[in-house]
């Protein structure tokens, strides 16, 4: 078995009261990892102690064999795609990039290339001379995850990178994920959506408020996942008409109107259903501005999971038994 | 037809020492300034009253050759040939007017900027120290202010020894050379620090920039007002731009506005700039800046 390359040793990280993770005892190796877990769950404050953003109230965190707080010599071996944007929209995605690996050590002449290689393998090529402040969403965040990438590190964290993708951005951002974990690297992503961590990985850690609830192969959880309905919310024009095109497929189990410019699909079978909406929206003309899934199923399963753990549950288990 | 391999690819190359991030975020903050037109304009215009005072320096020069001038200037009891006061009215009077529109600029949205679209989280998710990043922001700043100040004023001084037509002359004129070398980097020290420092308190370049602004004007107007009005000299040290001028007025070996002794507006200048800067490191210091 490969080496490990994060090792968390009960590190438990409060923010003043609030407990971002608690007694986090996890150990990842190379390839793809998925952190999967709802909002709130702890999944950001994990990759912000990775990334030496925050300091372990408690606990030993070890990543690529080194401690992480206060060394900015590991950051150069890290790379990181934060959730929020946070970038200037005054530059180019060219510009961007390139100023992010000259950060990271590189000289001009290589940052530059670096950055152009790095932004037409995510499908930028033609973009990388616009402002990022035109660029779409699933634009920025493949600026983002080639920022992330450009300096080579041997430790890749992605903090939510499908969040807010059109189906195209996601396809395209999915294959990167599988293709870096494929070159050797070691990948973190995080998402609170079974489906897109699934479609990159099988390993997953779950966590539930702050906590490791389970780690390990993806298909015992999907099992319980699938039990519970899938929603996804979609973000687009004439909505009813997109509505009565997805109804008549047999995956989709119910269709709501939430709010103006937006339908919320439930499905027993998301694998089925994903693929089905832009090819839906293509015969019609219809222009999908996002697509997300609120984490209502994953929220169940994750309560009763913890219904499972609690002292009631071990002892309903035994009296089953 | 040519297909091109878009797996990944290694990085082969060197990477360049810590220190080089000094220089990557100067010229990047100089590049993103100079993108403004605002900086522009006011680095031209900024540019106008050096060269008015030197075509007035050598002129004054020209006629002071004329001995009917030199008469004239004798019968009158005028002082003509007085050109460290010239370069000090010129660096102090004409000038702070552009350093302080370009210290509200650069300067005073330099951290405020990053806290509001959240930056830090790239810039320390990197091999960036606190120092570099710090450097990075109050360097480029002074820099700007030095090319509105010390820069024009410097090429007065020089312009001044140049025109001298005896050795005496010429050393004279050196005095003001060095008044000027020692003035500037203090001059862009303390409109741009206490910027930098104020802009690290917040999110709101806007409102900072307004804070900036009030604090310097109305601490000008009060110090000034008050000292001149109640007589009492000492309120003036309450102003940042009359203990810049007490300041200036010491080191060109002009009589100061104000009798005060010599040192304290110095301390209150250094006072300034080493508060700001804790206040900077402190900041920036603090755990978890990205939370």
């Amino acid at each position: 078995m490969s080496e490990p390359r994060v090792v968390a040793d009960r590190v438990s990280k409060w923010y003043g009261k609030v407990v971002g993770i608690n007694d986090f005892t996890v150990s990842i190796g190379p390839g793809v990892t998925g952190l999967l877990g709802p909002n709130g769950a702890g999944k950001s404050t994990f990759i912000k102690l990775l990334v030496g953003a925050l300091r372990p109230s408690k606990g030993e965190l070890q990543v690529l064999g080194e401690r992480v707080w206060g060394n900015r010599h590991l950051l150069g071996r890290i790379g990181y795609c934060p959730e929020h944007d946070g970038i200037y929209e005054d530059l180019t995605g060219a510009e961007f990039v390139t100023f992010m690996a000259r950060l990271a050590g590189m000289s001009a002449e290589d940052a530059a290339r670096r950055a152009d290689e790095a932004l037409e393998r995510l499908g930028l090529a033609k973009a990388k001379d616009r402002l990022l402040g035109q660029y779409s969403k699933g634009m920025r965040q493949r600026a983002k995850l080639a920022q992330a990438l450009v300096h080579d590190p041997e430790l890749l964290l992605f903090d939510e990178p499908l969040t807010g993708c059109d189906p195209l951005a996601r396809v395209q951002i999915t294959q990167f994920i599988k293709d870096v974990g494929q070159a050797g690297k070691t990948v973190i992503v995080s998402s609170h959506i079974l489906h897109e961590i699934e479609s990159m990985t099988s390993e997953i850690v779950l966590l539930y408020k702050g906590q490791v609830l389970a780690e390990g192969n993806i298909y015992r959880i999907r099992e319980m996942i699938d039990e519970h309905p899938h929603q996804i919310r979609i973000e687009c024009d004439r909505r009813r008409e997109l509505g009565q095109k997805l109804v008549l497929s047999q995956d989709v189990r119910a269709i709501e109107f939430p709010d103006e410019g937006a339908l919320v699909l439930e499905t027993h079978n998301p694998d089925a259903c994903y693929p089905l909406i832009p090819r839906a929206a293509l015969e019609s003309g219809i222009k999908i501005r996002s697509l997300t899934s609120p984490d209502n199923n994953l929220q169940a399963v994750f309560e009763y999971l913890t219904r499972e753990r609690s002292p009631e549950g071990v002892a309903r288990q035994g009296r089953a038994a | 037809m040519g297909i091109r391999d878009l797996g990944y690819k290694r990085y082969e190359g060197a990477l360049l020492p810590h220190r080089s991030r000094y220089r990557v975020l100067i010229r990047r903050a100089l590049s993103l300034a100079w993108a403004s037109g605002l900086t522009k304009t006011t680095i031209i215009l900024g540019m106008f009253p050096p060269v008015i005072c030197g075509v007035y320096i050598f002129l004054k020069h020209q006629a002071m050759q004329q001995e009917v001038v030199q008469y004239l200037a004798h019968r009158a009891q005028v002082q003509l040939d007085d050109p460290g006061s010239l370069v000090f009215t010129c660096i102090y009077w004409c000038q702070i007017w552009f350093a302080f529109v370009l210290s509200l600029l650069v300067a005073a949205p330099a951290i405020s900027e990053d806290v509001r679209t959240g930056a830090f989280q790239f810039y320390f998710a990197r091999p960036v120290a606190r120092s570099h990043y710090l450097v990075g922001k109050v360097a480029p700043a002074a820099i700007l202010v030095a090319i509105v100040t010390l820069a024009p004023a410097l090429l007065l001084a020089l312009l001044r020894v140049g025109l001298a037509q005896s050795g005496e002359e010429a050393w004279r004129s050196t005095s003001w050379l060095v008044g000027t070398l020692a003035y500037g980097p203090i001059y862009a020290l303390v409109l741009t620090l206490p910027a930098v420092a104020l802009s690290s308190l917040g999110r709101r370049s806007g409102s900072l920039q307004g804070l900036w602004a009030v604090g310097f004007f109305l601490s000008w107007l009060l110090g000034e007002g008050v000292a001149a009005g109640a007589d009492l000299p000492y309120v003036a040290l309450l102003s940042i731009p009359t203990d810049l001028r007490l300041v200036g007025q010491l080191l060109y070996g002009i009589e100061p506005a104000y009798d005060l002794p010599w040192y304290l507006p110095s301390l209150v200048l250094a006072g300034l700039v080493v508060g700001s800067a804790y206040v900077l490191v402190r900041r920036l210091g603090r755990v978890e800046v990205f939370s």
